[in-house]
């Protein structure tokens, strides 16, 4: 019952906040230029271009184009790109995977690097590594992604020949659609760079997160009942603080690793990687409208199922967050 | 037989550029099964003395000199893993705020289980069965329901039941209480005592008592030490401080209390207020608010006076259970001591 009016809603704030995002992505077309201009040649005359133009129903009254846009788009067609001259909905999962890989690959690094170097700045503030590490975490928080990729690309495969600057490598093709980097020692190798370089503006930032909520923690009181209580340190830090400390950071690790798959932009341009960061480059260059207005689209999507997921996570670790429960 | 015995211990906040005493040459003896009280208003230094039984001070307060020794063990030297043994298994605590005390995230059967497992080779299962009936010991129904149930499910009262079967998991020898009913409601403050109380006396377990409340401590101790500005001032059995106090600061205390007060209509107070920690005064630390205060009061610290054992009958609202005497005699600091020549 509990469950079912939670995802009601849900869905309900879903549908709003996708209204909302491709409202405002369709108005923007009209900014962008003649999608007339884009699709034919030179020696199309005005008189022809004012047929297509009826015929695609560009002369209709704002409104009236937007509600067929949201028609369409809910039955999954969102246009036609006018440079792959393919349905964008196609063009964009097909880069999908490409993106998607790249941000978990960057999440793992983040996640397994900033737990335990958060904590550890929290439990020991004044040692020389702990220093060290804020310092770090400030140089990398202020190091735009580009910089550090370029960066990156300097010195291991430019100067140490070591790993490689562009593109993902030998790849596998998984259930006919999902090509992975994950399986091949080579596509392996391909993503390390870029994982790095996208990780290089989260990680800083989790760093600082996690020391702050966890040197907070420490000072509660069930932590000193616990050492009163004579449990050993590891189990006072992992078991007592550490939950308590995740609590806040799942909701910002939601909304940044949303964030993440729209920083692949600067990441995919700068290593060449094939996703769809890469593909609204392409698209800006091109004016290819249809595939920048889904672009958008798709990424609030993401947005919204991530911070759907990080609430049922919020259920899973918070027993507080409850939505009916008797006192005793 | 001593349990514990705490020898001119003094506490003190080490800052980069000064020192500041917290507690002042403190000393304390306490045997197996005895219950003592240590009262004094905030500030004075009472919680301190407890947490630096168990070495849980935190910095920049620390040990300076002294000593604690408990079964003849010095407790002052031990490292981290032997205070871990001792903490939670022979000495426990039962802390101040029953809101704060457990961890939200954890449910109360994990906070009764692990101090168990902490200190034994108990199987899940047998620090389960020993939970639920600890459960019971405090007064809690449903166990089993309620061992799955988060903190933040109970009341305060109920929370402070859990974080007093928590101090019982490992049949501890002393339990040291820090104001265990000033976080809550007065309705439920009489029912936790009587549970703190009855359960010692079942299970033979000392404790100190730290509380602002003398009435409180006077129905369930047999001795009393009265702590002002960081120094004991009076220390003395139960019956007798209530009704002889010998210090002018334990008669103030004893003047404050409505129970203790029928006749008068207006209540008494303490004049000013307890002087904070660096600006102790000169001479006695209590002069500047005393009534009886002459002129060497303001020059001199008096020296510890002791006195006469008296005997008489138990006030009879303290529940006794042997007949221990006193292993300290009684004393009090002060060079003018009130009731001299009374009984």
């Amino acid at each position: 019952m509990v469950v079912l009016s939670f995802f009601l809603k849900r869905s309900y704030q879903f549908i709003i906040v996708m209204l909302v995002i491709s409202f405002i992505g369709f108005s923007i077309q009209d900014a962008l230029g003649d999608p007339i201009h884009q699709l034919v040649g030179e020696s199309v005359g005005l008189a022809e271009r004012e047929k297509l133009r009826e015929k695609l129903g560009l002369n209709d009254p704002f409104l009236t184009q937007y509600v067929r846009f949201v028609k369409n788009a809910l039955t999954g067609d969102l246009g036609t790109s006018y440079f792959f001259k393919k349905p964008v909905m196609a063009v964009i999962l097909d880069r999908f995977p490409a993106t998607l890989e790249l941000t978990l690959a960057a999440s793992f690094i983040v996640i397994f690097l900033s737990i335990p170097l958060g904590i550890y700045c929290a439990v020991y503030p004044k040692h020389v590594l702990a220093r060290t590490i804020m310092t770090f975490s400030i140089i990398g928080i202020s190091m735009p992604v580009f910089l550090t990729g370029i960066l990156l690309i300097y010195i291991f495969p430019v100067q140490l020949g070591l790993l490689y600057s562009f593109g993902r490598g030998e790849t596998l093709m998984l259930f006919g659609f999902w090509e992975t980097n994950f399986l091949t020692q080579d596509g392996l190798l391909h993503i390390i760079l870029p994982a790095i370089s996208l990780a290089s503006i989260m990680l800083p930032l989790f760093i600082r997160l996690i020391r702050g909520r966890m040197v907070e923690v420490l000072s509660e009181e069930y932590i000193h009942f616990a050492k009163a209580r004579g449990l050993t340190k590891n189990r006072i830090l992992y078991v007592h603080a550490f939950r308590n400390t995740l609590i806040p950071i799942v909701s910002v690790a939601g909304v940044q690793f949303a964030t993440m798959i729209a920083y692949t932009i600067l990441t995919e341009t700068v290593f060449q990687w094939p996703g769809m960061g890469f593909m609204f480059i392409e698209a800006v260059t091109h004016s290819d409208i249809p595939l920048i207005v889904a672009y958008l689209v798709f990424v609030g999507f993401v947005f919204m199922v991530t911070n759907t997921v990080v609430d049922i996570l919020y259920l899973m670790i918070d027993p507080t967050v409850q939505l009916v429960k008797q006192k005793f | 037989m001593k349990l514990l015995e705490i020898k001119n211990l003094t506490l003190s906040f080490q800052y980069p550029n000064k020192e500041v005493i917290a507690l002042d040459d403190f000393s304390l003896t306490i045997a197996a099964g005895e219950r003592i009280g240590l009262v004094g208003e905030s500030g004075a230094g009472k919680s301190l003395a407890i947490f630096s039984i168990l070495k849980l001070l935190k910095p920049p307060c620390k040990i300076k000199s002294g000593s604690i020794r408990f079964c003849g063990r010095e407790i002052t030297t031990m490292n981290e893993t032997e205070l871990n043994r001792l903490r939670g298994d022979k000495i426990t605590m039962i802390f101040q705020n029953p809101l704060g005390s457990l961890n939200p995230v954890l449910t109360v059967g994990t906070h009764l289980i692990e101090t168990a497992r902490a200190h034994s080779s108990l199987s899940y299962k047998e620090a389960y069965d020993l939970a639920c009936s600890r459960l019971n010991d405090v007064k809690i129904t449903r166990v089993h329901e309620r061992m799955r149930a988060y903190p933040n499910e109970f009341s305060g009262g109920m929370r402070q039941r859990i974080v007093i079967a928590c101090a019982l998991m490992t049949n501890p020898q002393l339990m040291l209480i820090d104001e265990p009913t000033t976080a809550l409601d007065v309705t439920i403050q009489a029912e936790i005592m009587e549970l703190i109380y009855n359960l010692s006396v079942e299970k033979k377990c000392a404790f100190i008592l730290v509380s602002h409340d003398l009435g409180l401590v006077s129905q369930l101790t047999e001795r009393v030490l009265v702590l002002y500005a960081g120094q004991i001032v009076e220390a003395n059995a139960t019956r007798q401080i209530i009704r002889y106090p010998h210090h002018p600061y334990t008669k103030g205390l004893i003047e404050c209390l409505p129970e203790f007060q029928r006749t008068k209509k207006q209540l008494k107070v303490i004049p000013g207020r307890m002087p904070g920690l660096d600006e102790w005064p000169v001479g006695c630390r209590f002069h500047p608010r005393c009534d009886f205060a002459k002129n060497d009061c303001k020059e001199k610290m008096p020296a510890v006076t002791r006195l006469k054992k008296a005997v008489s009958a138990p006030v009879s609202n303290v529940k006794r259970t042997s007949s221990l005497n006193t292993p300290v005699a009684p004393y009090v600091k002060c060079f003018y001591p009130l009731n001299e020549k009374k009984p």
